[in-house]
């Protein structure tokens, strides 16, 4: 196959790798969310994944003139079409790829893997990135395009700090060719910077966790308040700041038995939930899982939580009303 | 007393005005309706009579005293049972007796809000008398994209100012026919006094209402007393701390100027920790002790409040008049000598701010 007869099967077959991309992209963003329900794709991954084709040019430097010992170049480059996905975290990633090694719709290889490559050059540090080559597992249609099966894609799964790296890095030194020039103090300076950035990624791995180990009492409440909310008030929970804002300020008053309490509480005093339900429409507290923990915390311990309240007295006063108990 | 799930059924409004200089009585003006009241201004209404009948040292339990046909009971007892024209027609008696028992002209007028409703689990029926007076204010208005101020001359009802009375009766046993055994009563007085408990307010509970204070008073206050005193010694602090708790009771029943003994009261003012104040509320609730005010009579405690009495783990003894206790004595805790294993013992130095006037 010469440059014009590759370059004019490329460009009937551009819409297929499209299409594959595309595929690929919204299949991931949807296992996110089936792998933990309260991951928001949106925010888990934090720039958007749009699939790429790759360069008419580039594509022909790569398959024709970098010296790439290719017997059918055109089947062989498994890049033509690539989708990135950039996260927060290392722990992110390994969640990645959990999803993409689980994908029913390709079958999976890794191309390059850098916690592999971690082992293998301890002493090294230099670009890092998962790569997967993903590859229909038969013919998929989406829309009017046939995808045929064995169609690759190229799916790279980075850190933020990595992608910044990698930007920097992208078209300087790591795609250089061997022998170029490239002064070692650059090198180095580079080579450090790859160093800090994997520091870094395992400080923020730590300072989340540790986050996630001083509030964990806080969001197994919440975890348990909205169970409760959509259980026995029958309406969906809301779920925006004021829950960690109430939970937060009133910490030292959740019990481990906060799931009982609670369902005792609403047996006893079953009125509780006809008026959650009543003012749920017109007011934005009595939607907030929040509203069940103030009426135990406001039946037990009045003056306490009024003392340590974070929000208007007038989101709780209701709440005060409703038990027969006046605010101070 | 906790108005749990306070729900209000039906209101009507009517006015009864001042006497003539003659002291004859104006034949008050009457509610044609029920009134119709929105969402706020429901849980507006509920919330203040919430606030004032909650623990409060102005909600004081009564005990009913006149229960002849024509006696509040009795039209209370009428209004919880009868359709809605009837209510309209039946709650004017209401009206009529607050009138007939404003006999003096120092007394002003004011609206007579008149409502049903029930509280609590399960649901108790409850019917409610409000006297409000009318008083002024102003509302901001905006009037072609300016501020002004207008005046409102019939304002009643607002949070800020207590003016106005509640009676409350309470429907204990449905099933039962003799009217003070069925019914509980309470009032709300924000302007009842230390000084004047029953004057200032006697034409509204005796007169209208036809209450009295209860007689079981002076075995409250003492039960109150007792109860306190129990908690104090139940807490978990230094016994050096306690001295002050004691004193401050003390204090609260014979020098405060309140009416009334009232846990919340009593809990607010001397237990600044919000923890320990729900705690001791929820220690009195558990033994019993009312969650209404009591009228204060200190006769039964009158003994224990006359001495206080220190026992230290030695037998040393310290009796002294418990009025005035803080400025007699002075109580710290010191460091004391070390015992030869360095131990330092925590000793209490006693200081009595006067001379030996006799010893045995």
């Amino acid at each position: 196959m010469n440059e014009t007869e590759f370059l004019a099967r490329w460009t009937a077959e551009k819409e297929i790798y499209a299409a594959w991309g595309n595929v690929v992209a919204k299949e991931v963003l949807g296992g996110i969310r089936s792998l933990d329900s309260t991951l928001d794709p949106e925010i888990f991954v934090k720039i958007s994944p749009r699939p790429r084709l790759k360069g008419d040019d580039s594509l022909l430097g790569k398959a024709f003139h970098r010296g790439k010992p290719y017997a059918d170049p055109y089947a062989e480059i498994e890049d033509k079409i690539g989708v990135r996905f950039v996260v927060l975290l290392a722990s992110d990633v390994l969640k990645l790829q959990k999803v993409v090694e689980s994908g029913q719709l390709w079958h999976w290889s890794l191309d390059k893997d850098y916690e592999q490559d971690r082992e293998q050059r301890p002493l090294e540090f230099a670009y890092q990135s998962k790569h997967y080559v993903l590859r229909a597992r038969e013919d998929i249609t989406d829309g009017c395009v046939t995808i045929p099966s064995q169609t690759p894609c190229e799916v790279q799964l980075r850190t933020l700090l990595q992608h910044a790296h990698s930007e920097l890095t992208h078209d300087n030194i790591y795609k250089v060719q061997s022998g170029t020039p490239v002064s070692s103090t650059v090198q180095r300076t580079v080579a450090k910077s790859m160093a800090l950035i994997e520091a870094v990624d395992d400080f923020f791995e730590r300072a989340i966790q540790q986050l996630g180990e001083a509030t964990a009492a806080e969001r197994a409440a919440m975890q348990s308040l909205s169970q409760l909310f959509q259980k026995f008030v029958g309406l969906a929970p809301g779920n925006d700041k004021s829950n960690a804002l109430v939970l937060h300020a009133l910490r030292q008053q959740i019990a481990p038995d906060l799931h009982a309490q609670i369902e005792t509480m609403l047996q006893g005093k079953p009125f509780i939930l006809d008026n959650i339900r009543a003012r749920y429409g017109s007011i934005h507290a009595f939607r907030q899982p929040w509203i069940l923990f103030a009426y135990l915390q406001v039946d037990r311990q009045p003056n306490q939580t009024q003392d340590n309240w974070p929000l208007t007295p007038s989101e709780i006063s209701p709440v005060y009303t409703d038990l027969g108990k006046r605010m101070n | 007393m906790d108005l749990v799930n306070l729900q209000i059924g039906r209101v009507i409004l009517h006015e009864v005005f001042k006497r003539t200089d003659e002291r004859l009585k104006v034949e008050p003006q009457y509610g044609a309706g029920i009134e119709a009241l929105d969402g706020p201004a429901l849980d507006a209404l509920r919330e203040r009579i919430v606030a004032a009948m909650s623990r409060s040292d102005r909600c004081i339990e009564m005990t009913i005293s006149k229960s002849e046909p024509a006696s509040m009971v009795a039209v209370a007892s009428a209004l919880v049972n009868t359709d809605e024209p009837l209510y309209i027609t039946e709650s004017r008696r209401v009206a009529d007796l607050l009138a007939e028992a404003q006999r003096s002209r120092a007394i002003p007028g004011g609206i007579v809000v008149v409502f049903t409703g029930s509280f609590g689990v399960p649901v108790k029926r409850l019917v409610g008398v409000i006297k409000a007076e009318v008083h002024t204010g102003f509302q901001r208005d905006l009037r072609d994209g300016r501020f002004i101020l207008k005046f409102l001359d019939k304002l009643l009802l607002t949070p800020q100012t207590k003016l106005y009375k509640i009676g409350l009766y309470v429907e204990q046993e449905p099933a039962e026919t003799k009217l003070t055994e069925a019914w509980r009563a309470f009032i709300y007085d924000e302007t009842m006094t230390a000084r004047d408990p029953y004057g200032a307010a006697q034409y509204f509970y005796d007169g209208f209402l036809g209450l009295t204070f209860p007689t079981s008073s002076a075995r409250q206050t003492k039960q109150f007393h007792d109860l306190t005193k129990t908690f104090i010694q139940s807490m978990e602090i230094p016994e050096e701390d306690k001295v002050a708790l004691h004193n401050a009771l003390v204090t609260y029943l014979k020098v405060d100027q309140s009416p009334t003994v009232e846990v919340t009261a009593f809990a607010t003012s001397y237990f600044g920790d919000p923890a320990v104040q729900d705690s001791y509320e929820s220690f009195m609730t558990v033994k019993g002790f009312p969650d209404t005010a009591i009228n204060k009579d200190l006769a039964d405690v009158e003994r224990s409040l006359r001495l206080r009495r220190l026992v230290f783990r030695n037998q040393v003894r310290v009796i002294a008049p418990a009025e005035g206790f803080d400025n007699l004595i002075k109580i710290e805790a010191i460091g004391g000598e070390p015992n030869p294993n360095g131990d330092v013992p925590r000793w209490t130095l006693v200081t009595i701010k006067d001379r030996i006037a006799n010893q045995e």
